[in-house]
């Protein structure tokens, strides 16, 4: 056997072993949903993110321009100058069409917003998460916005998630789509607790309710506030189905969200204030 | 298998990496946009059986230790999950790759898909393990299963494209400097 064979077989066992065993600890040791980025990491992302907000940005552009060129490939001059003018009224009409739901829609995050207390933060979706069983979303703002780790997220529909990695200009939002991600909930007209985690097809599922409580379709589930990181009193979704066994000490209530996950647009990051803010507050109080 | 120079890892991984890097940026965006808003390619996967089938370096481990750090940049998925199932995978490969011989297309298609499945498989115990929650493996199953062969059709394709890559810098049948 040649010499240099065996060392080189030696090494890579070696290597095999010790990334295998780091990968195997930090797997064991990581906290599942929230990860602390590394500078190296986070300067990374802020690179690349701007890609992705640059792609998902020029694909309508070029939509456009392959639009408007194969329709006007075959036609004459005039036909052309007549389109265009129409083209171009359309994508103004389309435009203002557009420009008249983002207003209503922000009028209504604004509606949103105003009755609570914490302070807000507005994001827009730049890109969704690399692997197709993780619901996450990457929104365009960071911890130079204010947002930290475990910041709520939500539009004025209700709850998105909340904040589970974050960047000085970028965050990713895992929502509550996601099978990581649990909201201590409770039915807003019996007040009963459930946790609601992510589910397959769109929906969530709320477990721990007791059998013996009547709920019906249409209940609307809510935030109940313990858990510390999401406020209290934010709509979840309506209860689309109800399991019940003829055993076991609970029932299976599949929950639909209020938000729809390929539907998100802008969002609203809530900050709550931090200790030292709540006494710097309380210190201005005081002072007036 | 073909060997490759230490030194020439460096340049060779810079120009795989920019390419996930685009892929990845590619179908964070546009796979969305077009409505395909839960179906992505593990494209990081491919890139790591590739680099198991083809080189032959000691630095293999740490070579999909990288790939998985920059597909961790674009998902809240650990690196951890990646890197321990490539190298499993690395491991079961060096049992049966005497056997495996990847010159006609439908035996690239058929052990490309075995592979992608099996790294489904390995993936999923050490979930299960993790987080003690067997919903979320059937969940991962059912995404993964139609893009699994998606990209075994196109790896015939994809690998000659990496070979074309990585080619110049191979050394087949003879030694590198290890």
């Amino acid at each position: 056997m040649d010499i240099r064979d065996d060392r080189g077989r030696r090494l890579k066992l070696f290597w095999n072993f010790v990334i295998l065993v780091t990968a195997l600890f930090v797997l064991a040791k990581q906290e599942p949903v929230v990860e602390k980025t590394s500078p190296f990491d986070a300067f990374l992302i802020d690179i690349l993110t701007p890609l992705q907000s640059s792609v998902s940005g020029s694909y309508l552009e070029v939509r456009n321009f392959f639009q408007h060129y194969t329709l006007s490939v075959n036609a004459s001059k005039e036909n052309v100058k007549l389109q265009s003018k129409i083209e171009d009224y359309q994508k103004r009409l389309f435009h203002v069409s557009e420009i008249e739901k983002e207003n209503e829609r922000l009028k209504s995050l604004l509606d949103f917003v105003q009755e609570r207390e914490e302070q807000q933060v507005f994001a827009q979706v730049v890109a969704y998460d690399a692997s197709s069983e993780h619901k996450v979303i990457r929104i365009n703002k960071g911890e130079s916005s204010g947002i930290t780790l475990h910041s709520p997220v939500v539009t004025s529909l209700g709850l998105v998630g909340y904040v589970s990695r974050v960047t000085a200009h970028y965050a990713d939002v895992l929502t509550l789509f996601d099978s990581n991600n649990r909201v201590d909930g409770i039915i807003s007209r019996m007040r009963t607790h459930g946790i609601v985690e992510g589910d397959s097809g769109g929906r969530c599922i709320m477990k721990y309710v007791p059998r013996t409580r009547p709920l019906v379709l249409g209940d609307i589930v809510i935030t109940s506030g313990l858990g510390r990181i999401y406020p209290k009193g934010i709509k979840i979704g309506v209860v689309s189905e109800i399991e019940r066994d003829f055993y076991g000490s609970s029932q299976t209530i599949y929950v639909t969200p209020s938000v729809k996950f390929s539907e998100i647009e802008e969002l609203i990051v809530l900050i709550s204030p931090t200790e030292e803010n709540k006494k710097e507050q309380v210190d201005e109080e005081v002072k007036k | 298998m073909n060997k490759v120079k230490t030194i020439d890892i460096f340049p060779l991984m810079g120009i795989t990496l920019l390419l996930l890097i685009i892929l990845e940026v590619f179908m964070t965006t546009l796979f969305p946009i077009v409505g395909l808003t839960s179906f992505r390619l593990p494209l990081h996967v491919f890139l790591v059986l590739f680099l198991a089938f083809n080189i032959d370096t000691p630095y293999i481990s740490i070579m999909i230790l990288v790939v998985m750090l920059v597909h961790s940049l674009f998902t809240i998925e650990s690196w951890a999950i990646g890197t321990a199932t490539g190298i499993f995978v690395l491991i079961i490969l060096s049992y049966v790759r005497g056997v495996l011989h990847l010159s006609a297309p439908l035996v690239t298609i058929v052990v490309t898909e075995f592979f992608l499945l099996l790294w489904n498989l390995i993936s999923s115990i050490l979930i299960y393990f993790r987080y003690n929650n067997l919903d979320i493996i059937l969940q991962r199953l059912w995404v993964f299963i139609p893009a699994s062969i998606i990209l075994s059709l196109l790896a015939p394709l994809l690998f000659g494209q990496l070979t074309r890559i990585w080619q110049g810098r191979m050394v087949k049948n003879s030694a590198g400097d290890l």
